[in-house]
């Protein structure tokens, strides 16, 4: 058995609306093994995208206890946050992608400057590699303005994996891509599986998810379906 | 630095610059203009200061100056020359004349001015303009008068008329200039002077001391005026203030500078506030716009110390353009201020000026103020969580009590409400563009405020603690009978006579003056005094004094001081005809500047008795009906002439009437008036920039909502009308805090003014001034959001919902 990389007890994520308060994830516990390949379902509104934002360290709980790696999140500062994502997580956000003023290259190269990662020459062959991965590479020095919504989001997730991560994370991270591509990414995703690391994924899709090696599957706030499949 | 320049976010910053280029002109500009105000007015002040010290270093200016009678012929001169204690002495002759420049020009008034050898001149050095000295009987006048070498002028005087050639231009450092209301003064040599007007000696005495100092230099008068007075010459004191001695140093202009550089530091502190207001709101708005990118940032692993970078660096780069535009421009701005200021007050600029100090100023405004001044945004936006950057609630936050407010308003159109929720969505931004818009309108009244309290002072203000119209002084004290035939003339209603003397007031702390002490008849029908505190003179009155504000607050005297009063004597034999205490019941406030009040008032009676001088007396005033300020001149030109026809002597003034001193009193104060109106307008310049700003931030923050309200059918006149009336709101708002705050404002700022200029003031506040204001915003609030409708008109839908 491989070790537990995500570790979630019981938590609890509560937000004020008005003078009331609602509770979005209600006590939820799972731990997810190194190298396995997780799909988070459930319909809109359900707290899938909340519960990922307390595995990312986006969010913290309002109660419950969150280990990512060998790290408890909640104990953490912003900028640890921040220093922590840069080595051990990469996220692939649904709508929020790319810096606007850098071109795809820049994009998937700043993690590893702001990591301080590879040498220059690595960077560059390194970021080559991972645009053509998600078929990129050809238009490489693009700004981000100039090229379609799929593209934004494949070049994020090429940028997810720029500074080899253990774990990644995304949200919805095909749901701006046509089939064909949408395939290929998954591919890579599976791709990066067979290497070791721990891929987990929100998305609306259950065929997507029916593909990956478990789903959990959340509804009003709590998990009601955790399955695991041998196929993956 | 590295973590900007040694990774790809360069390229980011270069975007964030060159992307959004509009955005970037904006914050360029409004951090340059601030620094432009600031760089022109604090380069403008040093450059006038440099000037004006230079003017005065070669002027050889003297420390005693006398007017003696009869005239003072060369053997005096010669004797005055071999005294010991004085160090320099020169002299000048002159008389009171009048001139025009052709037949069919009106006579105006000026001076004859004649010096024994204009090469070899002592003190009160004149300087040869353009042409040559006088000679023969071509004359030399003062520059800028609008005469020129080549002309010709008519000259009256003592009844007859000459025709002289001008040869040469002089310019008199002492000599009020032209801009500022004086007279022209002719130049000739001292044999035409004497063949013109029969005199041969010299009327006015300038004497320079060895190390001044006043106690020195009244010592060194007393004896002198001793000395003459037992050879039989009377003495005058012939100084701007009319004492007999007066500091080499300072020139009669310093107290106009000092107020002049009050007023440009004041202006240039407001325009450094607004600025760093400006920049303060400028990059508040840049960061929330960003806010999303920054939370995209943070979750790829950016720490809050390079997103800190990133900001900083960018708002440092604002900052170094501004440098580059504004500091050029202010180095020309200052050099035109200054040459503009310095000829009003009738001096050489001096070549094209560099204050490196207001540079460094300017430079420090431009680039780490606005860093210090963003950090606080920058560090707050650097704090946002990534939750808190990336979540998306919606278009408009759930709404706040003013919407709530407006949501009961079902007879208010739609665009009016959303215009009024747009303006009061932010509060600490609507706080901060009313600091500046707001600020502007404050200062703009206050200064327009401080203008009208001004001009009233030297005008309304004068005339009505000076109801009699026309004053005449003698050249020696006259008998009340004599004086008083001018009142059967036509057009004299009422005649009253003054005793004015030049005496030492000296303060219980040991502090003395010279002054000038009115002795009035009580109760005086040619003076209402406007009081400052105490009393006015009463009939029963004998030992008690009312002195003027300016001189009350620099020798701290307070109502129910004793001082000690020295009256000079006349007959020779003693220095003083009395020195005694009287006591100050009064302080009055004279709308005149410090260096021509230092007077007081006493009873007539008592003043004449110490002064042993008889019923003899040496001022009159003169009521005449009301009149405008031209038939006033002739009536006191025609009282001039009978008083003359009568044997009775009077002093040359060229400020016989209260309209022509009015006159003289605001053109003194026109260079502030001046200033402070340039002021009113940079004001107003900056409070449009700031709107424009805010409108400018509000469209780029509010795309995606425009995008929505166009997608679902809003016409460009029904955007252009959301932003033009959050304009009005928002300039209309200024003009609330302008109601609330201008008054206050204004008086400090008349007060301090009137303080460092010298002069007493009643406040005007200006109510055409806040109307002009109201007007003002409302364009501002108009002109400044046609701009940002009319990008946001142009925006196609998609990129407005797609922006980001």
């Amino acid at each position: 058995m491989s070790e537990i990389v995500i570790d979630v007890q019981n938590v609890v994520k509560r937000f004020p609306v008005g003078d009331r308060e609602i509770t979005v994830l209600k006590g939820i516990t799972f731990q997810v093994r190194a190298g396995e390949f997780v799909a988070i379902v459930g319909q809109s509104g359900s707290g899938k995208s909340t519960l990922l934002n307390m595995l990312t360290g986006v969010d913290r709980p309002s109660s419950g206890m969150v280990r990512v790696g060998q790290q408890l999140l909640p104990n953490l500062s912003e900028n640890e946050l921040a220093l922590w994502r840069r080595h051990e997580v990469g996220i692939i956000f649904q709508f929020f992608n790319l810096v606007p003023g850098l071109t795809l290259a820049q994009n998937v190269r700043l993690p590893m400057e702001l990591a301080g990662k590879y040498t220059p020459a690595e960077r560059s062959q390194r970021v080559m590699q991972l645009l053509e991965q998600v078929d990129l590479a050809d238009r490489a020095d693009w700004l981000p303005s100039r090229v379609s919504g799929g593209d934004q989001q494949r070049a994020a997730i090429a940028r997810a994996d720029a500074n080899q991560p253990p774990i990644i994370f995304g949200d919805e991270p095909t749901g701006r891509q046509d089939p064909r591509s949408a395939e290929a990414c998954f591919a890579l995703f599976q791709r990066w599986v067979a290497a070791g690391k721990t891929v987990l994924l929100v998305t609306h899709s259950r065929e997507l998810a029916a593909r990956t090696g478990r789903t959990i599957e959340i509804a009003d706030g709590r998990i009601v379906r955790d399955e695991v499949r041998s196929h993956a | 630095m590295r973590d900007v320049f040694g990774t790809v976010l360069r390229y980011k910053l270069w975007f964030d610059l060159w992307g959004a280029r509009q955005r970037t002109l904006q914050a360029v500009l409004t951090i340059a203009i601030g620094a432009f105000a600031v760089g022109t007015i604090l380069g403008a002040k040093q450059g006038v200061t440099i000037d004006t010290k230079a003017a005065w270093s070669t002027v050889e200016a003297p420390s005693i100056l006398l007017r003696v009678n009869p005239p003072a012929d060369d053997q005096l001169l010669e004797a005055l020359r071999n005294r010991p204690e004085l160090l320099k002495v020169d002299a000048q002759m002159e008389q009171a004349i009048v001139w025009r420049p052709s037949p069919d020009e009106p006579w105006q008034p000026a001076t004859l001015i004649a010096r024994d050898d204009y090469e070899q001149q002592e003190l009160n050095l004149l300087l040869l303009e353009e042409g040559e000295w006088p000679f023969g009987r071509s004359v030399a006048v003062e520059r800028r008068f609008g005469v020129e070498v080549g002309d010709r002028l008519e000259l009256q005087i003592n009844d007859r008329r000459i025709e002289v050639p001008v040869g040469g231009t002089i310019y008199n450092r002492v000599a009020m200039a032209a801009s500022l209301g004086g007279d022209l003064v002719v130049y000739t040599t001292r044999e035409r002077f004497s063949k013109m007007t029969g005199q041969t000696g010299f009327s006015t005495i300038f004497a320079a001391v060895d190390n001044y100092s006043f106690e020195t230099a009244t010592q060194i008068y007393s004896k002198l005026y001793n000395d003459l007075s037992e050879q039989g010459f009377s003495l005058l004191p012939a100084a701007f203030d009319r004492s007999p001695v007066v500091d080499p140093q300072r020139a009669w202009f310093e107290e106009l500078i000092t107020g002049i550089g009050l007023v440009m530091q004041v202006v240039s502190a407001i325009a450094m506030g607004l600025s760093l207001l400006l920049i303060y709101t400028t990059v508040t708005a840049i960061i929330t716009q960003q806010t999303a990118q920054i939370g995209e940032l943070k979750a790829i692993g950016a720490s809050s110390r390079q997103i800190v970078y990133v900001y900083l660096c960018l708002v440092a780069a604002y900052g170094l353009m501004a440098a580059l535009i504004s500091a050029p421009l202010s180095v020309i701005g200052a050099n035109l201020l200054r040459i503009v200021l310095i000829t009003r007050l009738g001096l050489d600029a001096g070549p094209p000026h560099i204050s490196w100090g207001s540079l460094a100023i300017q430079l420090a405004l431009c680039i780490f103020a606005p860093i210090l001044i963003a950090l606080f945004p920058i560090l707050r936006g650097a704090r946002i969580t990534v939750r808190e950057a990336i979540s998306f609630y919606g278009l408009s936050s759930t709404g706040n009590r003013i919407d709530i407010v407006l949501a009961r308003l079902v007879w208010l159109s739609r665009v009016v409400s959303m215009a009024i929720s747009n303006a009061f969505r932010n509060p600490s931004r609507l706080v901060l563009t009313q600091l500046a818009l707001g600020g502007a309108g404050v200062t703009l009244v206050a200064v327009l405020s401080t203008q009208a309290t001004l001009y009233y002072t030297s005008g309304d203000l004068m005339h009505s603690i000076y109801p009699f119209e026309v004053q005449l002084d003698t050249k020696r004290p006259v008998s009340l009978a004599q004086l008083s035939k001018a009142a059967d003339l036509p057009g004299v209603e009422r005649i009253e006579v003054w005793q004015t003397l030049s005496v030492v007031l000296e303060t219980a702390d040991g502090h003395s003056r010279a002054l000038q002490l009115n002795g009035v008849p009580l109760p005086s029908q040619a003076y209402r005094p406007q009081l400052y505190a105490g009393r006015w003179l009463q009939a029963d009155d004998t030992y008690a004094l009312t002195l003027v504000e300016s001189l009350a607050t620099q020798l701290n005297i307070e109502v129910g001081d004793k001082v000690k009063i020295a009256i000079p004597s006349r007959d020779g034999r003693t220095v003083w005809a009395s020195e005694r205490e009287w006591e100050v019941v009064g302080i009055v406030l004279e709308p005149y500047l410090r260096n021509l009040s230092r007077f007081g008032f006493a009873p007539r009676d008592t003043l004449i008795e110490e002064a042993q001088f008889g019923q003899r007396f040496t001022r009159v005033q003169i009521q005449i009906p009301a009149a405008t300020g031209q038939n006033a001149a002739q009536i006191a030109s025609a009282l001039r002439d009978f008083y003359d026809r009568q044997g009775v002597e009077m002093y040359t003034t060229m400020n016989d009437t209260v309209a022509e001193r009015s006159e003289m009193e605001a053109s003194n104060l026109d260079v502030i008036a001046m200033l402070l109106l340039a002021i009113a307008v940079i004001m107003a310049a900056v409070g449009g920039v700031a709107l424009s700003g805010v409108l400018q931030i509000s469209v780029l923050e509010r795309r995606r909502e425009i995008g929505v309200l166009r997608a679902i059918g809003a016409t460009p006149r029904v955007v252009r009308s959301l932003f033009v009336i959050e304009g009005l709101i928002l300039g209309w708002l200024s003009w609330l805090v302008a109601l609330a705050l201008s008054y206050p404002v204004g008086l400090l700022l008349s007060r301090m003014l009137a303080s460092t200029i010298g002069i007493s003031i009643v406040y005007q506040y200006s109510w055409g001034g806040l109307l002009f204001w109201f007007v003002l915003a409302s364009v501002i609030g108009v002109c400044a959001s046609l701009a940002p409708a009319q990008r946001a008109i142009n925006a196609n839908v998609q990129e407005s919902l797609a922006y980001e």
